[in-house]
């Protein structure tokens, strides 16, 4: 309870405005990597609630990095879950928006394994250095290097089809 | 890789990212699954304070459990952790029996000079080994990781000798010796290679190898009149002479990171040998699941200030080897450690997958000056 009490008016008022701020693109990011969008909410929700036991986090950098940190986090750790429990596999069907948006890039994605893909979202979409991936995701760079090569070997035939005619 | 292909990557993951359907207004719950409780919030509305409310509430609920556990966990378990005893006299009571080690005789810059009575040259000697007929032998840096490649021309036609051997976006560059001594960082410009695969390489990242290779690839022959200089000139790597690690140990196979990074490991079910550089690095981030639990503490890389990898895996902070820092080594492992219990639910299948250390069972100190290039330029380009 000591968070409760921590939390002055202010506190809740700066929470109110990142949650406003931050939670529609983490909710985004989160859904490429799980699929189904109402999951990604539940996953975008609970990053919120463990940012509110640290608040506060510091500059709006510091409140993205650190909720891209650990919502990505805990979409790897749901996609490894659903894995393990082979019966909560995610229905194709979940993720028909991405089907009815590109589906090859969403078939090729879903091949790549959770954290490979998030950390190819992060770097590809978000800007977000193999450095700083590295500590989000808490592995070596190296590993995230790794990833990256391979997560860009197997889109390769996908991207480049569209451009050269193939 | 190559800006092109990132910007076109950057440009179909856009898409998508739009595409993402807007928030329903009607709250909907998965499937139960064996996980703690998340926070819902309430129907049809985003205010964060009744978020707030419940997840403060769950916080004392969670905060209890976790104390819980932790007064549990720090019982003693008999888990194979709780034998671990890492260290260099583990190495002098198991006579471990790898292949022969060839003879090194190193140089003043930390790295060798001569093995097995080959002369070993620099990457950066290009004129000295560019025009040998036969195999050499020839020190490099290794990257941490691939290249970008700015100058990659993806959609170039041409023969598939000349991709190969001109290298226009390689998954490896390796570097030019330069710099190493000082610790100043690679420097110039780095070559590469045919036949180096990037899972091969990634686990010497900031150090330097030694590789056998050979240049008038007869594959230069496919090639273009216009490319053919180049292709002969083109480095082709067959093996890493150096530094080495065992591919068995006493008949038992080594398993490397690429075994890591694929999920073998974690499909193994036994204790396993695991090989490769040691390697100790800031994590710089603390994240609560870390101090909320101490099995979680003790098994997640990230939850230690320094994190430990070997051939780019990390390793549970448990395993404390740290002190074995630019080592090579072949540990005695396993994954699904009992402690994976005790971790929190959200990160416990992490738990379960983190390779934590028994034992050492082969060690070697290749980089005797115990130097690396400090993360140069991992997308460093040729």
């Amino acid at each position: 309870m000591e968070a409760a009490t921590r939390l002055t008016p202010a506190d809740a008022r700066d929470l109110e405005a990142a949650f406003s701020i931050h939670m529609p693109w983490l909710r985004r990011r989160i859904a490429l990597i799980v699929g189904d969008p109402e999951e990604a909410s539940d996953l975008a929700q609970e990053a919120f609630a463990r940012a509110v036991e640290k608040w506060p986090l510091g500059s709006r950098d510091d409140i993205a990095r650190w909720l891209a940190a650990v919502g990505i986090r805990l979409a790897i750790d749901e996609m490894r879950r659903r894995r393990r429990w082979g019966f909560l596999q995610l229905h194709e069907t979940d993720a028909a928006w991405a089907l009815q948006t590109d589906p090859d890039l969403w078939r090729a994605i879903s091949q790549l394994e959770p954290a490979t893909r998030a950390a190819l979202l992060l770097t590809v979409l978000d800007g977000y250095t193999q450095e700083e991936v590295a500590t989000a995701l808490g592995v070596a760079r190296g590993t995230v290097a790794s990833w990256l090569s391979r997560a860009r070997a197997r889109l390769r035939p996908v991207i480049g089809s569209t451009d050269d005619g193939r | 890789m190559d800006d092109r292909f990132d910007e076109r990557l950057r440009d179909r993951l856009s898409g998508l990212d739009a595409a993402v359907p807007p928030e329903a207004p009607v709250v909907r719950r998965k499937l139960a699954t064996p996980v703690r409780p998340r926070v819902v919030r309430a129907a049809g509305t985003r205010s964060l304070g009744l978020t707030a409310a419940l997840a403060l509430a769950l916080v004392a609920l969670i905060s209890a459990g976790l104390a819980a556990r932790y007064f549990v966990a720090t019982e003693p378990t008999g888990s194979p952790t709780a034998a671990a005893t890492a260290s260099t006299e583990a190495t002098a009571s198991v006579p471990a029996t790898p292949t022969s080690e060839p003879t090194v005789i190193m140089g003043s810059e930390g790295f060798p000079v001569s093995i097995d009575g080959q002369r070993v040259y620099r990457l950066d000697d290009r004129a000295a080994w560019q025009n040998l007929s036969a195999s050499f032998i020839v020190a490099a840096g290794a990257p941490y990781g691939p290249p970008s490649c700015p100058r990659f021309e993806e959609a170039t036609p041409g023969p598939t000798a000349e991709a190969d051997l001109l290298g226009r976006c390689p998954d490896v560059i390796l570097f030019n010796t330069s710099g190493y001594a000082s610790g100043s960082g690679w420097s110039g410009m780095g070559t590469a290679p045919k036949g180096l695969s990037l899972d091969a390489v990634t686990g010497w990242g900031g150090h330097i190898i030694v590789v056998r290779a050979h240049t008038h690839d007869p594959e230069a022959a496919q090639c273009s009149a216009a490319e053919r200089a180049g292709c002969e000139a083109a480095l082709v790597v067959e093996a890493i002479v150096w530094p080495s690690v065992p591919d068995e140990v006493d008949g038992e196979h080594v398993y490397r990171g690429s075994d890591e990074w694929s999920g073998n490991l974690a499909r193994l079910g036994r204790t396993f040998l695991f090989g490769g550089l040691v390697r100790v690095q800031a994590t710089g981030q603390q994240f609560s699941e870390c101090s909320a639990s101490m099995a979680a503490s003790q098994l997640l890389a990230y939850c230690s200030q320094n994190s430990t990898a070997i051939d780019s895996a990390d390793i549970a902070p448990n395993s404390d080897i740290q002190a074995m820092a630019d080592q090579v080594v072949v540990v005695r492992a396993h994954v699904n450690d009992p402690l994976a219990a005790d971790c929190p639910a959200a990160v416990r299948t992490a738990c379960e997958q983190s390779v934590v250390v028994e034992s050492v069972v082969w060690s070697s100190k290749p980089y005797s000056t115990a130097r690396s290039v400090p993360l140069p330029t991992p997308s460093g380009t040729p």
